[in-house]
């Protein structure tokens, strides 16, 4: 059976070429980058090389670049970080919409006596900014917005956000988990203060990631030990994960403009083709071409159960990924379903589709083939 | 195409629906999901996908005999994770909907 992966949200796989750049570290140069002999600092220069390319591909300075084992631990980083070294700032702003790394950890920190604010959102999940601007005040610690939504595809205007935050003098960490890959931005740019990224989702190794953090800010380390990371994440490196994050990096900056291409082609394809077959489907997020993820397509389906089709397309050889969470022992529409108001009928039937690099166009009469299948087995048509 | 699914003991009729609501043996459920999962205590979704799989795996076996009766001695294997007592002595019916 042909398989069609249609999750790249979801993860990516390596690129070839970042396997070929780091399979000497997981074999011949093991050495520990904290070690002062020859191949020693060999792979400690090597992890720099890999913060530069990090920085080089978001505007940043190298030492502004601190390795995690992924999002979310970057995400719970900037948030926890901060909010030990500033004990009295107990207020935090969020969205709706947020990936549950950043919620979960807001969860945490509401425990711990925060109060968080969650923004609502519109049909289309972009944020209410007007409510941003009412919301800050002066206990509030920081923002916390994703930039492009994993679920929906919506890109928040992020230029305005951090504008408010500005004139508020507030800091704004931005989870471009993501964005990267898919937009081309500058730290500076944006006038952010925190930024999250994770290596797996541009076809870097999986268990790295990198928090960027402005210069001058005081953040306090999750992990305590040695002094890795310029004392801000103590542990021995993830080596391959470091050094393959860098290459994927790198990458990715330089072949944007193409890869964006071939989503937008992806996209558009497949959006005219199945709103051709399927008229009562709805697109969640904001329309193609309009502050939207360019490999992203999320559809609500009618009178269908998401796990349902999601199983009848895996059985065929499609993998999608459905808008479901697991809450109190059942399956419901996903809080991002919610924050933007689907109309009830839709709400159980999400459906992502999202391309990447080896995404081929010629696959999608197939591929749609495969959901009319589907659908029809479903519906008893 | 829709299915549904009968389960009868002669005239009386034991299950009568859709595939997906039949009554599932909690043993086989945590057996599946350890052998599709490796995990003894899945959460709704997996447990979800471990049913939608043994349902449509016994779906398949009774395509080939739709709209007719079929022993379940016969295909015992592929009801076992039914729970209804005395399954083995019934009938079982595919309909398409």
């Amino acid at each position: 059976m042909k398989e069609f992966y249609l999750d790249y949200a979801a993860t990516t796989p390596i690129d070839k070429r970042v396997l070929k750049f780091v399979e000497p570290y997981l074999t011949s140069h093991f050495h520990n980058p904290s070690s002062l002999h020859t191949h020693a600092i060999e792979n400690k220069k090597a992890i720099n090389d890999s913060r530069k390319k990090i920085a080089d591909a978001i505007g940043a300075m190298p030492d502004e670049i601190f390795f995690t084992s992924g999002g979310t631990e970057s995400i719970n980083f900037a948030l926890k970080g901060y909010a030990e070294k500033h004990p009295d700032l107990k207020e935090i702003i969020t969205s709706k919409i947020e990936h549950k790394a950043t919620l979960n950890t807001l969860h945490y920190l509401e425990k711990k006596g925060y109060k968080v604010h969650y923004l609502d959102v519109d049909g289309f999940g972009l944020i209410d900014l007007k409510q941003l601007d009412q919301l800050i005040n002066e206990n509030t610690l920081m923002v916390s917005i994703i930039y492009a939504n994993n679920e929906i595809g919506t890109i928040q205007d992020v230029k305005s956000i951090s504008r408010i935050c500005r004139r508020h003098q507030t800091k704004l960490h931005l989870d471009a988990v993501q964005a990267f890959g898919q937009i081309e931005f500058n730290v500076n740019d944006l006038d952010v203060d925190f930024l999250t990224l994770s290596s797996h989702k541009f076809y870097g190794p999986k268990g790295a990631g990198a928090l960027y953090v402005k210069k001058g800010l005081d953040i306090e380390p999750l992990i305590h030990g040695g002094s890795h990371e310029s004392g801000h994440r103590a542990g021995t490196e993830n080596l391959y994960g470091i050094i393959g994050m860098g290459e994927a990096a790198r990458l990715a900056k330089l072949e944007l403009e193409q890869n964006r291409e071939h989503y937008q082609k992806l996209q558009v394809d497949f959006h005219q083709k199945i709103t051709k077959v399927f008229k009562d489907i709805r697109l969640n997020g904001t329309p193609c071409g309009s502050n939207r993820s360019y490999n992203h397509l999320s559809y609500a389906f009618k009178d269908i159960l998401g796990y349902q089709l999601h199983f009848q397309l895996s059985k065929r050889g499609v993998y999608v990924a459905t808008g479901s969470a697991c809450s109190s022992g059942a399956i419901t529409p996903s809080h991002v379903i919610e924050a933007i108001g689907l109309e009830d009928e839709y709400q159980p039937c999400v459906i992502r589709i999202t391309f990447g690099k080896y995404s081929k166009i010629e696959d999608h009469d197939e591929i749609i083939k495969k959901f009319i299948e589907s659908c029809h087995e479903l519906r008893g048509e | 195409m829709k299915y549904k699914i009968m389960i009868k003991n002669e005239n009386q009729i034991i299950f009568d629906g859709r595939p997906l609501d039949l009554p599932i043996k909690k043993d086989i459920l945590i057996s599946k999901s350890v052998e599709m999962f490796n995990d003894e205590d899945p959460c709704i979704i997996h447990q979800t996908y471990v049913i939608e799989t043994l349902v449509d795996q016994l779906i398949s076996k009774l395509k080939k005999q739709i709209n007719e009766e079929v022993s379940i001695i016969d295909i015992k294997e592929s009801v076992r994770f039914i729970d209804i007592d005395q399954l083995e002595t019934y009938k079982i019916i595919l309909r398409s909907k």
